[in-house]
């Protein structure tokens, strides 16, 4: 996956918004068929999507699916896996083999519809009990899974499903998100995100809400709103402080390998080559997020 | 494994760090091949470690390998295995049982042709990457050999550069992997479970703040990786004799209570029973092993 810090949702039987949503200022558009879609316009929002697709071809363009396992998903990627298309988000997932029906059924399209194979991605949307439990072997189920997101939001189908309160700074999902980045990570996914910020009039607890998921490792965000991206975009970019100890340690570490030290020391820490590694993520991330 | 609070972690290009006066207090030494010894400096300091063991009986001994290429974990574990006074190897970036049981059969390959008791090279398995922490139970359970894990998470360290985390001292980056690492290890009956180094070897109260959280979470003892570090860290994990003395007045109580015909009593407010009878026998026991109390 590309580095994408801001998904922004595009409900997909509005045509007005699928147009205004790639202008917003996200870096990717998450155009969704399930649940911002009334039953009885499914058919007119695949078809509105499939055809954005088409026309934006080129830009980081990603789409909800209906729950996973349901008839839906089918009809769903039928009409969306087409050129245009960079990865799906699969909602609701709590068995691996979900995973793997969704995977094989991208095959299909792909190979009759002349599409490379295997490059439409997973994302997995993890927002059961059951989901958190099988973290790791969901996201190790696919090849194509290339990132998963950690869904509390507030009212949202985790916090229901577990039947917990929810709060902003408060324990109530410090072990869930911990538990899915770790899984997501051990499962080699490269690009871990948070999910949505229900709330839309408290831009305080956006930023408080998206600074602990970047803190905790995650890479970016699903954004419900325009306005939720600058917060976004913001908290999971380098910051000029982190660039500038990204190029410290990188010139330490020459130094340091010329006097045969293993270890390298900046304001007093002591690093391996795991800080170097850091570095130069940091700033290729930001050299990425610059243009 | 026998109780250790603190271990050392010298480079071994670089033992000089060895001939510093605190460095003495340490509880154990670890000499380390791996990441702390550039690519250039491995062959030239592998012959040294045998050596300096050796000549140093009076203290423990780890010897830290590389596992991260075949042929120099065999090259690590030639020169290791068979050292007189060696208390056993940790191997660092581990992901899988399977890369333990590769590592397992080497080692007793060698101890057979040295004709060093098969079986008796322990380990200690640092976890220092995302699926070594998920994993970690699977780890433990991978070799007889093993008697600790070690949770790496120090900052801007192996473990968070893979999680791609933020850092810091009681904060919840890291919270959910150390706590896992601790259940992981303690479900193993592992009885010292070790935590990684502390990297800012200048800030002490930043050392002493971030050990108080490793030894309320549950472990025993950390890395250390500079001199000044080993006071505060031997401090720290071992119990205060505040704590011995209330655990031998909840002992006292217990037993009085017990001979009086209840196993439930009161003690300065708290309610108490066997199992905090256990808890305090368990306490005392560490104190006595650590010598606080005699």
């Amino acid at each position: 996956m590309k580095a994408i810090r801001s998904f922004l949702y595009a409900p997909g039987n509005r045509e007005r918004l699928i147009a205004k949503a790639p202008e917003a200022g996200a870096d990717a558009v998450m155009f969704d068929l399930a649940d911002s879609v009334p039953i009885a316009e499914k058919d007119t929002a695949r078809r509105l999507v499939a055809d954005a697709l088409t026309a934006l071809h080129g830009r980081n363009l990603y789409v909800k699916l209906n729950d996973a396992g349901s008839e839906r998903v089918v009809e769903d990627v039928d009409a969306v896996a087409r050129l245009g298309l960079c990865g799906v988000l699969l909602p609701n997932v709590s068995t691996p083999q979900t995973v793997v029906e969704l995977d094989q059924l991208l095959s299909q399209h792909e190979q009759t519809r002349g599409l490379p194979d295997g490059r439409i991605e997973i994302i997995l949307l993890l927002e059961t009990a059951a989901a958190i439990l099988r973290a790791y072997e969901l996201a190790a189920a696919s090849t194509r899974v290339a990132s998963v997101c950690c869904g509390t939001a507030e009212g949202g189908d985790l916090i229901r499903s577990l039947g917990c309160g929810w709060s902003l700074s408060g324990p109530e999902r410090t072990y869930l998100r911990g538990r899915v980045l770790l899984a997501a990570r051990a499962a080699q996914v490269p690009w871990p995100i948070d999910g949505v910020y229900a709330n839309l009039e408290d831009p305080q607890g956006l930023e408080i809400e998206t600074r602990l998921a970047q803190r905790l490792g995650f890479r970016g965000k699903l954004a419900i709103h325009p306005k939720q991206i600058d917060v976004i975009n913001r908290i999971f970019s380098p910051t000029i402080a982190e660039i500038d100890w990204s190029r410290r340690v990188l010139a330490a570490r020459q130094g340091a390998l010329e006097r045969g030290d293993g270890f390298v020391s900046v304001d007093g820490i002591k690093m391996t080559d795991a800080a170097a590694e850091r570095a130069q993520n940091l700033l290729t991330l930001a050299g990425e997020f610059s243009r | 494994m026998r109780p250790a609070r603190s271990l050392l972690l010298v480079p071994a290009n670089r033992q000089e760090l060895l001939d510093h006066e605190a460095a003495h207090s340490a509880d154990a030494m670890v000499l380390d091949l791996a990441s702390t010894v550039p690519e250039s400096e491995k062959e030239r300091a592998r012959p040294t470690v045998g050596a300096r063991i050796a000549g140093n009986p009076g203290k423990r001994w780890w010897v830290r390998v590389n596992s991260t290429a075949p042929d120099l974990l065999a090259a690590d574990l030639e020169t290791t295995i068979g050292i007189a006074n060696l208390e056993g190897i940790v191997l660092p970036h581990i992901h899988s049982a399977d890369e333990i049981l590769r590592a397992e059969e080497l080692i007793g390959t060698i101890e057979a042709r040295r004709g060093v008791a098969l079986g008796s090279t322990d380990l200690v398995v640092q976890l220092d990457n995302a699926k070594a922490v998920f994993f970690a139970h699977e780890l433990a359970a991978a070799s007889p050999r093993i008697l600790s894990l070690c949770f790496n998470g120090s900052q801007y360290g192996d473990l968070v550069t893979d999680l791609g985390a933020g850092w810091s001292i009681d904060g919840p980056e890291l919270m959910y992997a150390r706590q896992y690492a601790l259940v992981a290890s303690r479900a193993a009956d592992m009885s010292c479970p070790l935590d990684g180094f502390f990297a800012n070897v200048d800030d002490l109260d930043g050392l002493i703040r971030d050990t108080e959280v490793s030894r309320r979470l549950g472990y025993r003892g950390r890395m250390v990786i500079d001199p000044r570090q080993i006071e505060p860290v031997n401090r720290i994990y071992s119990p205060t004799r505040e704590e011995v003395a209330y655990h031998q007045r909840v002992l006292d109580t217990l037993e009085t209570a017990v001979a009086g015909g209840r196993a439930s009593v009161t003690l300065e407010g708290k309610m108490i029973d066997y199992a905090h009878a256990a808890t305090a026998r368990s306490v005392i026991a560490q104190a006595r092993e650590l010598g606080v109390i005699s």
